[in-house]
């Protein structure tokens, strides 16, 4: 069995760096959003019950593979899902724990590096005195590599310190490293957010240049259309709100807990971490962005800047907005929330590097340092092409294919060997080994039936997602005998390229018809990119089963 | 504000606030776990 001189140092900082895992960008910028677009109040309806029958359940099958994969000495997902069952499968399967976690991170932490930008500028005021559409460009410059920015090639810079970073705090390991950033980061980031939660909140119209109260933007969100429960478009937006938020279907939580000792609880763990989560992102998530951006622009502004997505609200509408609470304050809430984004960002991306410092501190006896070296060097290689070529769309590929196909993939694929594969007996016993609480019998028949089914049926959503997500009138469409559109976001509609193939139909002269075929171009190139790492990944998984048969450790 | 949103605001402001708390009080007052690095009380001599 492979040893490792890794271990937890307290409780608390498990529970903690397992919160700072789950919690991240989506809290702040994802959930409001999902919100107003499904259902407003109504959204926390099947959001909550996509919590205790997905959420959970997939919590507890995380930790309880992580825990039994790290008692046999493996720390990431390959090995971990080949020792509960001998199918060769399986350790292909566990790839996905790998591959997922270095596609996310290559755009993952370019993101978190906009935070650190962000605070800088904050910090010195760089917003002061623009306007909105000032503000904007000034991201929309940030983004552009070669254009005029403060710091020339500013965000390739602050990517390479974002990522020094990293690699510093992983080279620490466990406990010296992520633990401590974990315990120093997760309180801060409540703080600052129930102080912008509070000032959100109190927003005056008249005041500080609002034009409405926070009520305006509070109601927005808030106020519950019940009909849309009858969508299951609204649900299929609560089940991946769930899957995100939670870090589920990713090899980080099973990486995370393979570090614990067989008679650890895992049942009272999941539980808190997995809260923590919700605390930050209901109570706390939904009490910043909304509000203020209401407050000031309206209700109407804000819809049209959400269907755009929670980032733009983000970066290029709350700068603007904080600037009309005078400099001193408009500063220190500008380093306020980009600090929380920032906390919320490294403490899921130092997450995403822990299975691969498994992996290669398993395989290849590495040390701390050099694993974290080489997860440094792994995402600037692979994270390169979402900076250069960010307004093509390989920023969102990235995120489509490792950050949301990927995921719900594997997810499917561990609750199936989990419950049907590895026994729900065995399993369950596993889950209630070291348990510092009573779990309810109810969640084995959610483990055993339910969970694995949703999972199936949620995968098969997003392949045959249809057009606009309106499967009642898809549904309606296929029996009427008018066939099946596939939406543009759906698994098939994106190999088609069918929202580009449409832009090409429509496009009008030469250099649109061209710009819109460089765009496919770079788009197909990043798959390619994306499945010679799943293969090349695979490959070396192959390779290390074969070393542990010849020597019969598996 | 409405009052339709206001309950459902309190509902899920109170009600996820209080699990957390519960779960995170919970895990306080469980006895540390000899497992933990920093948990693990030196030997006497």
């Amino acid at each position: 069995m492979n040893q490792t001189s890794q271990a937890w140092g307290s409780r608390i900082g498990l529970i903690l760096a397992m919160a700072g895992n789950a919690v991240g960008f989506g809290n702040f910028l994802r959930f409001p959003v999902q919100a107003i677009q499904n259902g407003g109040g109504a959204f926390i309806i099947p959001y909550l019950v996509s919590f205790l029958v997905l959420g959970l359940p997939l919590l507890f099958i995380e930790w309880s593979i992580g825990r039994y994969g790290g008692n046999r000495g493996y720390h990431s997902s390959p090995f971990m899902m080949q020792s509960m069952d001998k199918r060769r499968l399986w350790k292909y399967v566990g790839v996905f724990g790998l591959f997922c976690n270095i596609g996310i991170a290559s755009y993952y932490c370019y993101m978190e590096s906009w935070t650190l930008a962000y605070i800088f500028h904050s910090a010195l005021g760089t917003f002061n005195g623009m306007n909105q559409h000032e503000v904007v460009q000034v991201f929309n410059d940030y983004v552009s590599i070669g254009k005029s920015t403060l710091i020339p090639f500013e965000a390739i810079i602050f990517f390479l310190i974002c990522l020094g970073i990293n690699v510093y705090v992983l080279s620490k390991g466990l406990k010296g490293g992520i633990e401590k950033v974990a315990k120093i980061g997760m309180p801060l980031l409540i703080v600052f957010g129930c102080i912008l939660a509070i000032r959100a909140f109190t927003l005056k119209a008249g005041v500080d240049g609002a034009v409405y109260n926070s009520s305006e933007g509070l109601n927005f969100l808030w106020t519950p259309h019940y009909q849309s429960i009858l969508n299951p478009k609204v649900w299929f937006a609560a089940a991946s709100q769930i899957f995100f938020t939670l870090s589920l279907g990713m090899g980080c939580v099973q990486a995370y807990s393979s570090y614990l000792k067989k008679s650890d609880d895992i049942a009272l763990n999941a539980m808190a971490a997995g809260w923590i989560n919700e605390f930050v992102e209901v109570v706390l998530g939904g009490a910043i962005i909304i509000p203020i951006a209401v407050g000031y622009l309206g209700v109407d502004h804000v819809k049209e800047l959400a269907a755009l997505g929670g980032l733009g609200l983000g970066f290029k509408t709350l700068p603007y907005l904080f600037t009309q609470w005078g400099n001193v304050f408009g500063a220190f809430a500008g380093v306020m929330w980009f600090g929380l984004l920032f906390f919320a960002g490294i403490t899921s991306s130092l997450a995403m590097g822990t299975p691969i410092q498994g992996f290669l501190e398993d395989e290849y006896k590495w040390s701390r340092p050099k694993t974290a070296l080489a997860f440094g060097i792994i995402i600037l290689i692979m994270g390169l092409p979402t900076i250069l070529f960010f307004n093509q769309g390989v920023f969102d590929e990235y995120d489509y294919w490792t950050g949301s196909f990927s995921l719900f993939v594997f997810a499917a694929f561990e609750a199936v060997l989990f419950a049907w594969f590895f026994g729900i007996k065995k399993g369950w016993n596993e889950i209630n080994t070291g348990a510092d609480i009573k779990v309810s019998r109810v969640f084995k028949f959610l483990l055993a039936y339910v969970t694995p089914v949703l999972l199936i049926i949620v995968f098969l959503g997003t392949v045959f997602a249809p057009v606009n997500n309106d499967w009642n009138e898809a549904f309606h469409g296929l029996f009427r005998g008018q066939g099946w559109t596939f939406d543009h976001g759906s698994v098939i509609g994106k190999i088609m390229n069918s929202e580009l193939k449409e832009q090409l139909a429509a496009a009008t002269s030469q250099s649109e018809i061209d710009s819109v075929k460089y765009r496919i171009l770079l788009i197909n190139l990043s798959r390619l990119l994306l499945l010679s790492l799943f293969v090349a990944i695979s490959l070396v998984v192959r390779r290390a089963y074969y070393k542990h048969k010849r020597e019969g450790s598996l | 504000m409405n009052t339709s949103a206001l309950i459902l605001m309190l509902f899920s402001i109170c009600g996820v606030s209080s699990v957390t708390i519960y779960f995170l009080i919970k895990v306080l007052r469980n006895k540390p776990q000899q497992n933990y690095d920093s948990d693990i009380e030196p030997e006497e001599k």
